[in-house]
């Protein structure tokens, strides 16, 4: 019996893959550099734009190679041509490709008694586990090597180089018998009617080598104009999936290779299957230039605590919601949808930049609309309730504070009874604000936006950076606001987002105008203004004050040279929020470091918050964000750092969960340490 | 030269220099008889003409064109490859039947011999031979280190459906790429 895993385990199984995936990654990313991305970002657009003439050249090359060439507007043509294609054809082997998964060819195959043996080696043991692959690269990423080996034959040890012989040995005898082989495509080239293929494992040789009949299945998007742009697709796919510099194999042929077209035959099934109506769908198309590296997957913090068992469909992880939107309907992505936190990570991950978050908003959206997402009521009316709250602040506390009302609350608000709560204080953030000081000759003069939680809740912390602004010789100003409209995102409450957010943006713009700079208390509301609002809003505005919006501790650092006299205040760990990871680099940490501390932190690692989200009550609520957070609280741990900083106060209330009177706001810190001045 | 050795090294594959010819024989006898003199198949291919015969009056086996039922016995692949690629550590391979192909799939080891003149700087540069390759009706296949893994607990295994073991033969020399 060989040992079994916790699911905490598998949860430790899957994030260090991650993390080393990532890793890896990143070395070889940096060696391709900007100017290939970019190119390959326009070789996508481009190709995208011309889809319907690659098809056609395609069409006329693979023809005139002596091939078939077959389109499938839906995953049911596709099955029924191949299934002609197969015909008496008894055994079919395949390597590993998703968009079979997407049509469901081995269950069609199968139902009509063809013996289908999977020939990658993950996903051959995932095929005999009876389940669906957890990670489009790593299909068994969660299991453990005992656990294969259990599976594949009774008297098989759990040395990996035992189950991979074992494989090696066991699946030649069908290699050799198959009468069709299927295979997927990385790329394909219109031009040469040419098929482009990567694994790691030489399986994809072998399937295209032996059967009589090879069929290779791919979706539409994966044709580009020539050899050269499939060349560049596939070398930087490589570069982000995995680090290598190539895979072991890269398998280029037409159907007029070797012996294709005498006594072999080539078919190419190009899957649609709603990609080319995607094309006319501006919000949503971007998902079409995805070239399915997978370099998204490794720091989604929701996708790697629960994987993609949960976090999927056949398509998993943070661009598999938008593929299983496109490929499988709105209900099935709205499955999922919720898992989402739209921290903004992915986008930082991907190569061909493709804003998953955003497009996730927008199939959130259509699926409330439709009615198949259910957002959680407290997103819509968040505002509402803590404007009642300051109006009776003693009452609202009662709330906060006392168990039966709690568990009230739990039921009519579905606010977790657990989580810790800050009170509404006594005094509200515009009385403490008046009494803040002037700045003697300014420098420069800047709104403060503080977004509502501080606004409500902890209307302290405005006061406090008002007056360290106006210590720097900032002028602050706080005219009246409202929230970023980030929960009503979260929700896929576009409508309402877009109103609050022209609101916002008409208000700041007044502002810029008058020479003011914005300045956001919450990295969540930065986030808004200069990545989302241009889009929602649709208003030219909204790019002005975007272009004059900072961060606060990047104000002090960039523009006022904020410095410190006094050195050595010691360690302190220093969470950095999901979204001001956008960012190259981390201006608080500079603030940190300026102010005299030695800054430890963690390069990826969400506290598991996400706004609201983390009140929800139950498993996907509160339940996965403290899980999430357990990675960046065992890295505070290890830092051997007394105190806990940082600058968003969603973060603060996560973490004050678990470390209550160690976490501090970034300007609690400045404003106990801060001695003015410094040397420079 | 330096740069394509370094990849090979990097990405698994074991590079032997060859300063003559006649250098190459002596490596490849000593990697057979490492192997026990295992079922060995060669591929008379024109990139190494002087290759085959010499082998073949050491070993006294060769496998000619159609007969596949051969190679899926051989433990050992031998042939000479189109074109080295230095930047990823490549061997580039054209071939215009499977057999040709499965010389380097299905055997444990696989020898692949290149001329130093054969080598290019980087995948780029192979583009104009590759599409040429394939207008001829060759099938294209460009091998970087061993046949691997890590799907099991990301764990790195060697040798899964391709060969466990590639050695590379740099051969001084050789003839100009037309
Ligand atoms: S935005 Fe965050 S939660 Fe959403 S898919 Fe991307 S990484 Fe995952
Ligand atoms: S969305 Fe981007 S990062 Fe994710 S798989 Fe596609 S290309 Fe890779």
């Amino acid at each position: 019996m060989g040992q079994q895993f916790s699911s905490m385990d598998r949860h430790r199984i899957l994030t260090s893959a991650l993390d080393r995936a990532r890793a890896k990654r990143s070395v070889r990313m940096a060696q391709i550099g900007r100017d290939r991305l970019e190119e390959l970002v326009d070789i996508r657009s481009r190709n995208l734009e011309r889809l319907q003439a690659n098809l056609s050249i395609l069409r006329k090359a693979v023809e005139d190679a002596g091939g078939f060439f077959f389109l499938a507007r839906t995953s049911r043509e596709a099955v029924e041509y191949l299934l002609k294609v197969v015909g008496d054809g008894r055994v079919v082997v395949k390597s590993k490709s998703m968009t079979a998964e997407e049509i469901g060819l081995e269950r069609a195959l199968a139902s009509a008694g063809k013996v289908v043996v999977e020939t990658d080696l993950g996903e051959r043991v995932v095929q005999m586990a009876g389940v669906r692959p957890s990670h489009i690269l790593a299909p068994a990423i969660h299991m453990t090597a005992a656990e294969v080996a259990r599976l594949l034959s009774p008297s098989l040890g759990p040395e990996p180089e035992d189950i991979v012989r074992y494989v090696r040995e066991s699946l030649r005898p069908y290699f050799l018998e198959a009468d069709v082989g299927v295979i997927g495509a990385n790329a394909v080239s219109a031009e040469d009617g040419a098929i482009l293929i990567v694994t790691n494992e030489g399986n994809d040789r072998l399937v295209s080598a032996l059967p009589r009949t090879l069929i290779c299945v791919t979706g539409v998007e994966k044709a580009v104009s020539n050899l050269y742009e499939a060349l560049r697709m596939v070398e930087v796919q490589v570069a982000s999936a995995t680090g290598q510099r190539l895979t072991s194999y890269l398998t280029i042929l037409t159907p007029r290779s070797e012996d294709l077209g005498r006594g072999r035959s080539l078919h190419l099934i190009l899957v649609d299957n709603g990609r080319i109506d995607t094309l006319e769908d501006p919000e949503i198309s971007d998902t079409l230039k995805c070239i399915r590296c997978s370099a998204c997957f490794n720091v989604c913090p929701t996708y790697r605590v629960v994987g993609g068992h949960l976090f999927g469909h056949v398509y998993t992880g943070p661009i598999g919601l938008p593929w299983t939107y496109i490929t499988a309907g709105v209900r099935e992505a709205a499955g999922f949808a919720d898992l989402c936190i739209s921290c903004g990570l992915c986008v930082n991950e991907c190569p061909v930049r493709i804003d998953i978050p955003d497009i996730i908003s927008k199939i959130k959206y259509r699926a409330v609309l439709e009615g198949v997402y259910k957002p959680f009521w407290l997103a819509a009316n968040i505002d509402t309730l803590l404007r009642l709250g300051q109006m009776a602040p003693s009452l609202a506390n009662q709330f906060i504070k006392r168990r039966p009302l709690r568990l009230l609350a739990e039921k009519v608000l579905k606010i977790d009874h657990r989580r810790v709560l800050p009170h509404f204080p006594s005094e509200r953030m515009w009385s403490l604000v008046r009494r803040v000081g002037h700045a003697a000759n300014p420098r420069f003069r800047a709104v403060l936006y503080t977004d509502s939680l501080i606004q409500y809740l902890l209307p302290s912390i405005a006061f406090r950076a008002a007056e360290l602004l106006v210590g720097n010789g900032v002028e602050v100003a706080i005219p009246r606001q409202r929230g970023s409209g980030m929960p009503l995102i979260q929700n896929g409450l576009l409508g309402k987002a877009a109103k609050t957010a022209r609101d916002n943006v008409k208000k700041l713009y007044r502002h810029v105008l008058k020479g003011y700079d914005i300045i956001c208390l919450e990295p969540t509301s930065l986030y808004c203004i200069k990545k989302i609002y241009p889009g929602l809003t649709k208003l030219d505005e909204a790019s002005k004050v975007a272009e004059r919006s900072y961060g606060f501790s990047e104000y002090l650092v960039e523009r006022c040279g904020f410095n410190n006299s006094k050195k050595g205040w010691g360690r302190v760990f220093y969470h950095w929020p999901c979204h001001a990871r956008g960012e190259s680099k981390a201006s608080t940490v500079l603030l940190l470091e300026r102010l005299g501390y030695e800054v430890r932190s963690l390069d990826v690692g969400c506290c598991g918050m996400a706004g609201l989200w983390g009140l929800k009550a139950g498993p996907r609520g509160y339940g996965l964000s403290a899980e999430i957070g357990a990675e960046v609280s065992a890295a505070y741990r290890e830092a051997g750092a007394e105190t806990l900083v940082t600058d968003s106060t969603v973060c603060m209330l996560q973490l004050r969960q678990f470390y209550m009177e160690r976490v501090f706001h970034i300007t609690d810190l400045i404003f106990n340490s801060w001695v003015g001045g410094g040397d420079g | 030269m330096e740069l394509f050795w370094e990849r090979l090294r990097e990405n698994g594959s074991i590079p032997i220099y060859c300063p003559k010819v006649e250098d190459m024989y002596a490596k490849v006898e000593k990697i057979i008889s490492d192997m026990n003199y295992s079922p060995t198949a060669f591929y008379p291919r024109d990139v190494l003409p002087t290759l085959i015969p010499r082998l073949l009056q050491m070993f006294g086996m060769v496998w000619g064109r159609s007969d596949s039922f051969d190679v899926r016995r051989a433990r050992l692949g031998l042939m000479g490859v189109d074109f080295g690629v230095a930047e990823t550590g490549s061997l580039v391979l054209f071939t215009s039947n499977t057999v040709e192909r499965l010389l380097s799939c299905l055997p444990e080891v696989f020898v692949g011999v290149v001329y130093t003149s054969r080598l290019l700087p980087d995948l780029a540069s192979t583009l104009g031979y590759v599409s040429q390759a394939l207008k001829g009706g060759r099938c294209v296949s460009i091998i970087t280190g061993p046949s691997q893994t890590a799907d099991i607990e990301q764990r790195f295994v060697r040798g899964v459906h391709g060969p466990r073991q590639v050695y590379v033969l740099v051969v001084e020399g050789g003839p100009a790429i037309q």
